[in-house]
């Protein structure tokens, strides 16, 4: 059994972890993911919107082109 | 032109906006520079005051597309469909983040990403509700009998929520209850304010994106009428690119 060291001791030496007796994980690195991962999710969901409403906008230019068009005709055939 | 109610609306909407920067900015700031790291899981104990409100937001979402799909059923009309629509998103959006922020989360606690817990399975099974929803909606058309199919799936699917909310408590498992009615595991007071903040966040946020999505959705319904209407009256809407 391994005797408890003095304070000293634990201030002054520095001993490598033998086998897998680390952290299996950084926090600091889950912690950084998590976060980036929240951003991600959130821009990637403002870029699906505003894709939505570029198209829509392009529907709605579409539509004005036809009724201007149809507009312009009806003028057309209106008699002097 | 802008009618003045319209201009109202807008400015409404850009507020909220703002506010939700300025409260996600504040929050951030809360939880890294006033909330004391945890004694025992260390700094990404730090997750937890962004994984815990957004499964408050999908709940808010959820919330509103049962009520937009009970509505839809009880009487049809756009807006109550495109509130539907938007709430299932919204509860993609978050049940997205907390599926991965929580696993991140039991790496460190539990040494695994995942486990078939009660709590993490029904969540799961929650959030691929919402997905199944948001894919029926999106490759199924946009006809009557699909919206109210849609709707009944989303009625149906809300029967889950207090199960994934009551599962800890009945089922046990590796989940755990931080939050309850007795005052919880947070012990420090600038643990509660940030856990506060994220749920005040949250809050802006959820609704933020509802009332975004609810008004692109109704804009998309008004103007697929407007198109219908043009192509009866004789006008050809498709227009080269």
């Amino acid at each position: 059994m391994t005797q408890p060291q003095a304070p000293d001791d634990r201030a002054t030496t520095f001993q490598a972890v033998e086998g897998n007796k680390g952290e299996q994980y950084s926090g600091g690195v889950l912690l950084v993911s998590a976060y980036a991962a929240f951003l991600v999710v959130l821009f990637a969901w403002i870029a699906l919107v505003w894709r939505k409403q570029i198209a829509l906008d392009a529907r709605l230019r579409d539509l004005q082109k036809v009724v201007d068009q149809a507009a312009q005709g009806g003028a057309e055939k209106k008699p002097s | 032109m802008h009618q003045p109610s319209s201009r109202a609306t807008d400015t409404a909407f850009y507020a909220l906006a703002a506010l939700s920067a300025a409260a996600f900015v504040a929050e951030v700031l809360l939880i890294f520079l006033k909330a004391p790291i945890e004694a025992r899981m260390g700094i990404v104990q730090k997750i937890f005051y962004f994984h815990v409100p957004s499964w408050y937001g999908m709940y808010i979402g959820a919330g509103a597309c049962f009520l937009g799909s009970l509505a839809y059923l009880v009487r049809a009309t756009d807006a109550r469909d495109a509130f539907a629509r938007a709430g299932a998103e919204t509860a993609v959006v978050f049940g997205a983040i907390g599926l991965i922020t929580g696993p991140l989360w039991g790496a460190k606690a539990w040494g695994s990403f995942w486990t078939w817990d009660p709590r993490l399975t029904t969540a799961l099974l929650s959030f691929l509700i919402y997905v199944a929803y948001l894919v029926l909606r999106a490759f199924a058309g946009d006809s009557t009998g699909e919206k109210r199919f849609s709707a009944a799936l989303a009625v149906l699917g809300a029967a889950n929520l207090p199960i994934i909310h009551y599962s800890v408590q009945k089922w046990g498992g590796q989940h755990p209850m931080v939050i309850t009615g007795s005052g919880g595991g947070l012990q420090h007071p600038d643990m509660k304010l940030a856990l506060a903040g994220g749920f005040l966040c949250f809050t802006l946020l959820a609704a933020l994106m509802l009332w975004a999505r609810t008004r692109i959705e109704v804009a998309r319904g008004r103007l697929a009428r407007i198109e219908a209407d043009a192509i009866d009256l004789g006008l050809d809407t498709r227009t080269e690119a």
